[in-house]
């Protein structure tokens, strides 16, 4: 099958969609890649045979849910939590150049740091009970129990001894994991409502 | 009702719902794997510069081996969320062609 130019075919002839710009990236106008999702070469075919599955939806007027909906406050505690553990890296972590050597020293471990990684573990156990009430959320879940193994594992090494900026990398993928589940409980129905809009 | 229409549109719905998630999906395995392989070289010479200690050095890159794991769970609710925008915007487009055929509003 032939793919459109993004903003045209028959999406964009049937529902007058439009292109809409964002800052470095044009989320609404993208296409799929279809036969990434195995439809092969009759989509048609695939799809009627698809639909007596969907009839039951169809008949009830809902829809189909694979993913927990957003959550306001999750997102905001892990934009909070991210914004605290930058702050504290800022201040204990040291600054290497690119050979791997100290240009600015950090600080070691004390009682100062030891409460941030407790706050921080804190921080992360009230969102996972929240997370934790709700259906269809099993990958936020593991992800947040694993955050709270990276503050361990942070601190761990910074018993040890210096912390760098690298030494928080895990961590800091992790975080970025959670931010992106956010995100794309955020971007849930975006075409839609862009081909909502465009009428 | 023409089915075939029908059908053609619900794809082409689909097709837009799915791809808002498929661009992120992309950009996002390609940076985090760039990233955790740059991130395990500079710890290397860290510990090269005497910076941080061997011990430090397995509890770090074992931090970035966990980090790994929690990709594969963020990518997996993207294709979740992939699959329920296609399904949807594709039950929208049938909805309102069984609308337009009844000539009233049954959903």
């Amino acid at each position: 099958m032939n793919e459109p130019a993004p903003g045209t075919g028959i999406a964009a002839a049937h529902f007058g969609l439009v292109r809409v710009s964002e800052p470095g990236q044009d989320r609404r106008s993208a296409t799929f890649p279809v036969k990434a999702i195995n439809l092969g070469s009759r989509p048609i075919a695939a799809w009627r045979s698809v639909l007596p599955l969907l009839l039951p939806f169809i008949l009830c007027g809902c829809s189909v849910l694979f993913v927990s909906p957003y959550d306001e406050l999750t997102d905001r505690s892990a934009n909070e939590l991210i914004a605290r553990t930058e702050t504290f890296l800022g201040r204990y972590a040291a600054r290497t150049d690119e050979t791997g050597k100290i240009v600015t020293s950090g600080k070691p471990y004390d009682s100062e740091a030891a409460a941030f990684y407790n706050e921080a573990r804190g921080a992360v156990a009230a969102m996972l009970l929240r997370s934790e009430q709700k259906a269809k959320n099993e990958e936020e879940i593991e992800i947040l129990k694993d955050l709270s193994g990276q503050y361990d594992r942070l601190e761990a090494s910074h018993r040890l001894g210096t912390i760098t900026k690298n030494s928080a990398a895990g961590l800091h993928r992790t975080l970025r994991a959670l931010a992106h589940v956010q995100l794309t409980k955020k971007h849930i129905g975006t075409a839609k409502a862009a081909t909502a809009t465009s009428h | 009702m023409n089915i075939e229409d029908t059908v053609e549109k619900m794809l082409a719905a689909a097709e837009q719902a799915a791809g808002v998630h498929w661009q992120d999906m992309k950009g996002y395995l390609a940076n985090e794997f760039a990233r955790a392989k740059e991130e395990a070289a500079a710890i290397a010479l860290e510990v090269a510069q005497g910076t941080k200690t061997p011990a430090q050095a397995k509890i770090e890159i074992e931090a970035i081996e966990a980090s790994l794991r929690d990709i594969k769970l963020a990518l997996s609710v993207e294709a979740k969320a992939a699959a329920q925008d296609a399904i949807n915007a594709a039950l929208d487009v049938l909805r309102a062609a069984i609308n337009d055929a009844a000539k009233v509003p049954i959903f």
